[in-house]
């Protein structure tokens, strides 16, 4: 009952779509084709099912539509905004450069900036003899300073290679003393015994705490999600106890303006008399 | 009897179309309180998440805000309004990311209003039963959950459902038959007892 010449027929009939004639056709149709009746059936089946999932009540927001906000506001003062991000960008600078006294200076020796104080450019030049005296007063220097690291390192050196022989020493002597003992089966398995119990007690350990860990946090999102309930629930509580207020209030201007009415009518009938 | 009151109200809406769309805000306000819980329940189902329903609502009306005076033809604001709000689910389902287990700490029955009838065990089964047909919508296929959800719970007809998909009556038939056939085999590969009754 797959193909697809007979799947509008079905939909049609479950949605009651047929004319009479078509439904008792297609009644008939099913009264002999039991694959076909099951399937109708188990499809109405499917429909109670899906309408036992009901509407959801829900309050609607109050909906502020000032068109002016919406639009105007929007399109109109759209071009503030680039302008007051500049502004703002200039003033930061200003400020932080009078903090900072900022000064920017330019002559003939080129452009000079200095933060605190001005620039003294006549003491920026200095002679070649002055220059040449410099350089060789740190060359001297930076060679002294090598030579000192030069004797440091080899000095390392020689007490890396005096620990390398000491432990290479001591290596050969433990092979030594390790050929001589016989480690016994028995042993072997004792250590290996020793080692898978101190791992359980330790697997056992980390559990037990991961457990605990859990049941504390979950116990913490339960007493939350309790909370969350119950404010939920008091939110619900005023808001249909205002809902009330409002009602009786809207009754009891209904009631006055009724009666202002009845006394209205009243006059008019006995002035009409 | 609210529901055909409000059904009446719907009918008889023209003349608040009319003012709202020269700028009348309480005709605007009276719009809305209309078609507010159609929409809502629309996308609720759609989604079974009562925030992202709430969001697509608002930016329906947000958008019927700024097109009804556009909207020549007042019959057809209801068809408008259904093709806004599916789009609008449409695109949020496409580029929706949220992992579905945060769910559980959503309070969906936020702004919801409280059973008279309370009954605590008939409750938590009722609710169960919901959340389960709800679940069950949300694994269909877009095309055929609209489908659903339009014939089913806001009954329109085909020809409504056609005009608002802009297909043919014909595939609106087809989506709804395979929608119901998939539907019915999630319901018997699920082992869920909804025969059950307390």
């Amino acid at each position: 009952m797959e193909n697809s010449a007979n799947h509008l027929d079905i939909i049609n009939y479950l949605y009651d779509e047929m004319s009479p004639e078509e439904k008792r056709k297609f009644e008939e149709k099913m009264a002999h084709d039991s694959a076909l009746k099951e399937e109708v059936e188990a499809l109405l089946e499917t429909r109670s099912l899906l309408g036992q999932l009901p509407d959801k009540e829900v309050v609607e927001p109050s909906v502020k539509t000032t068109s002016s906000l919406i639009h105007h506001n929007h399109d109109s003062f759209q071009w503030i905004k680039p302008l007051v991000s500049v502004a703002a960008v200039i003033v930061i600078l200003l400020v932080a450069g009078y903090l900072t006294r900022f000064t920017l200076q330019y002559n003939e020796q080129g452009l000079f900036i200095s933060f605190g104080a001005n620039v003294n450019h006549q003491d920026r030049y200095a002679e070649k003899s002055e220059v040449d005296q410099l350089m060789k007063h740190a060359l001297a220097n930076q060679q002294v300073t090598f030579q000192k690291e030069l004797a440091k390192t080899s000095d390392s050196l020689q007490t890396l290679y005096t620990l390398l022989a000491q432990f290479s020493q001591e290596k050969n002597n433990q092979r030594q003393i390790t050929h001589s003992k016989a480690v016994s089966e028995a042993e072997l398995k004792k250590q290996i015994a020793d080692w898978q119990s101190v791992n359980q007690a330790l697997l056992q350990n980390y559990i037990k705490t991961v457990s605990q860990q859990q049941q504390e946090y979950m116990q913490d999102v339960l007493v939350q999600f309790s909370d969350y309930l119950q404010q939920q629930r008091e939110n619900d509580l005023i808001m249909i106890r205002q809902n009330l207020i409002d009602l009786k209030d809207y009754q009891d201007q209904q009631k006055q303006k009724t009666n202002q009415t009845l006394v209205s009518i009243m006059k008019t009938v006995n002035q009409q008399k | 009897m609210t529901k055909v009151l409000q059904e009446i109200a719907v009918d008889r809406s023209d003349s608040i179309i009319e003012k709202a769309k020269k700028g009348d805000d309480r005709a605007f306000n009276k719009l809305v309180g209309l078609w507010f819980k159609r929409i809502y329940n629309f996308c609720l189902k759609y989604f079974d998440d009562h925030d992202l329903a709430m969001e697509m609502t608002q930016k329906t009306f947000i958008a019927m805000h700024r097109h009804l005076p556009g909207i020549r033809d007042n019959d057809r604001l209801k068809h408008w309004l259904y093709k806004v709000a599916r789009n609008h689910c449409y695109e949020e389902g496409r580029r929706k990311t949220r992992s579905s287990w945060l769910s559980i700490f959503q309070n969906k029955e936020a702004h919801t209003q409280p059973d008279p009838y309370f009954h605590p065990e008939r409750k938590i089964y009722s609710r169960e039963k919901e959340q389960w047909v709800g679940g069950l919508l949300q694994r269909l296929p877009e095309e055929q959950r609209t489908v659903v959800i339009m014939k089913e719970y806001e009954n329109m007809k085909f020809r409504e459902i056609a005009e608002v998909l802009d297909v043919s009556e014909n595939t609106v038939k087809s989506r709804l038959y395979y929608g119901l056939k998939s539907l019915r085999k999630q319901i018997d590969n699920s082992g869920y007892n909804y025969r059950e009754e307390i």
